[in-house]
């Protein structure tokens, strides 16, 4: 009871900062008289994004689609590799080698490239929301695979257990706690990815009203775009920790019998 | 299963090579006790290690029935101070995995009535469903002391298995791990720091040296069970495996 009555307030606390970031900040809009081109007030942005919500909505459908099916992409690639890598081990130095390459490659410098080759659709979006998600989950599940609890690896080799059983029955679950970790990065670098994907030509597409906003000092417009992806990164992120105690259960320590 | 050591050396390797057991020899016929008394460090962990294939033998000879550790396709027991259940199986789920990795190719799933009864002899008949988080220390030892009777294996290590329990627990435990050895007999490696645990056990005691291990003294342990702690004989023993223990040590 007493770790829930302090999860509740600590949620409260939460939202009270939250409530008070924007307060002031409205506050010293209206104060020093600030311009909208410069800083709109928390109170325009919310009424830009009311009289346009449809916009938004159709908008954020599609950055979101693109965001969920790159790493639905990445997050696949990333377990099959470090499954691969644990099943046949040998080539983990050129497989992380590679990776590395691959993750250390800004994306900004990746995305026009994609633009020009893929075109404007949906599918260079994809592809870099892929790519950027796909190394955090690679690295973690592969940490995960690799280090299950040390007395459970040594059951199994007293067992004979040969290398498929150990990684279904060990390698495999002892991964999710890990995995969950690096959802937790890679689900809001999604987000960017799919943003900045966009900003380099898209037909639509919140990252595509950003830029558009942008190149007009529309500045109300461009924050209730940031506000939606703020809010949906929270929304994304909550919804995980939410997941991740319901599929990791046994790692809840207060509900001890 | 009958044991057999012979000159049996092994270091660890690394930066600063650390030698763990020197120069081993001693035979253990089938279905004995025997516990493995040591300072800690002298490589009492690193031969039931050895004996259980999960290190290679660097020198010497370790032989399980006449076969190194890993080739005589029977599978020996394994239990430590960790309990070793998997966390997101319930204690059935962790029983049938068990059985069915150690069944040697076997593809028969344990029967449910088998899992019962090992369940209820170790006095876990209600925790069937039960996820090891929801139990207490020592009923996850309980259900790993199960895992050990769905099939019968002929060799026992055992990592001092209840030293992490209360006292209480851990006296309860022993005694039942006698009633459960006592039908079956298997071989017992029974690695302990605590001599009153291993006279209530064991038929025979190895002290070892401390590292590199070498053994300082083979006592056998005549008492007739159930010991009891205060009997003077057994008061006569545990001084004089204290004795070994201490000169081992130097002291």
């Amino acid at each position: 009871m007493k770790t829930a009555q302090n999860g509740y307030t600590s949620y409260l606390a939460a939202i009270g900062i939250v409530l008070f970031f924007l307060l002031g900040w409205e506050a010293a809009v209206w104060g020093f008289g600030l311009p909208p081109y410069l800083l709109p007030a928390p109170s325009r942005v919310l009424a830009t994004l009311f009289t346009h919500s449809g916009v938004y909505l159709n908008a954020a459908f599609l950055t979101f689609g693109e965001a969920g099916a790159g790493l639905v992409i990445g997050v696949l690639a990333g377990m099959t590799l470090a499954s691969l890598l644990v099943l046949r081990p040998g080539m983990e130095k050129g497989v992380m080698a590679l990776a590395i390459l691959v993750k250390s490659t800004p994306l900004v410098a990746v995305a026009p490239l994609l633009t020009i080759w893929l075109g404007f659709g949906i599918l260079p979006k994809v592809v870099i929301t892929a790519l950027v998600t796909f190394f955090p989950v690679l690295v973690n599940a592969l940490a995960g695979m690799q280090h299950p609890d040390p007395a459970l690896l040594d059951l199994f080799a007293a067992w004979r257990a040969d290398r498929r059983s150990t990684y279904l029955h060990l390698r495999l679950p002892a991964s999710l706690p890990y995995l969950f970790a690096a959802l937790k990065i890679s689900a809001p670098l999604a987000l960017v990815g799919a943003v900045v994907a966009e900003w380099t030509g898209a037909a639509g597409g919140l990252g595509r009203m950003m830029w558009l906003a942008y190149t007009n000092l529309n500045l109300p417009y461009l924050f209730a775009a940031i506000f939606v992806l703020a809010f949906a990164g929270m929304l994304v992120y909550s919804l995980l920790v939410v997941l991740e105690r319901w599929i990791i259960f046994w790692n809840r320590s207060e509900d001890v019998i | 299963m009958h044991l057999q050591v012979e000159d049996l050396s092994h270091v660890y390797l690394g930066k600063m090579p650390r030698p763990a057991l020197a120069n081993l020899t001693f035979e253990v016929p089938a279905g004995q006790f025997v516990a493995l008394v040591g300072p800690s460090g002298c490589g009492k962990s690193t031969l039931l290690r050895l004996a259980a294939g999960l290190l290679g033998v660097q020198s010497g000879s370790l032989l399980l029935d006449g076969l190194p550790p890993g080739q005589n396709g029977k599978w020996t027991a394994w239990m430590a101070q960790n309990p070793a259940l998997l966390p997101w199986l319930t204690v059935e789920e962790n029983l049938r995995l068990a059985g069915k990795l150690t069944g040697q190719g076997r593809k028969i799933p344990i029967l449910s009535k088998v899992l019962r009864e090992a369940l209820q002899r170790v006095g876990l008949g209600d925790a069937l469903k039960a996820y090891p988080h929801q139990l207490s220390g020592g009923m996850q030892q309980r259900a790993a002391l199960a895992r050990l009777l769905i099939h019968p294996a002929e060799l026992w290590l055992m990592d001092e298995p209840f030293a992490a329990l209360d006292e209480l627990t851990r006296e309860r435990l022993a005694e039942e791990l006698l009633d459960l050895w006592q039908p079956q007999r298997p071989t017992v490696l029974w690695v302990t720091h605590n001599i009153r645990e291993a006279l209530l056990l064991a038929d025979r005691i190895l002290v070892l040296t401390p590292a590199p291990g070498e053994i300082a003294a083979d006592i056998a342990v005549a008492l007739p069970r159930p010991r009891q702690e205060d009997d003077p004989g057994f008061l006569y023993m545990v001084r004089q495996v204290r004795t070994c223990l201490e000169a081992g040590d130097g002291a």
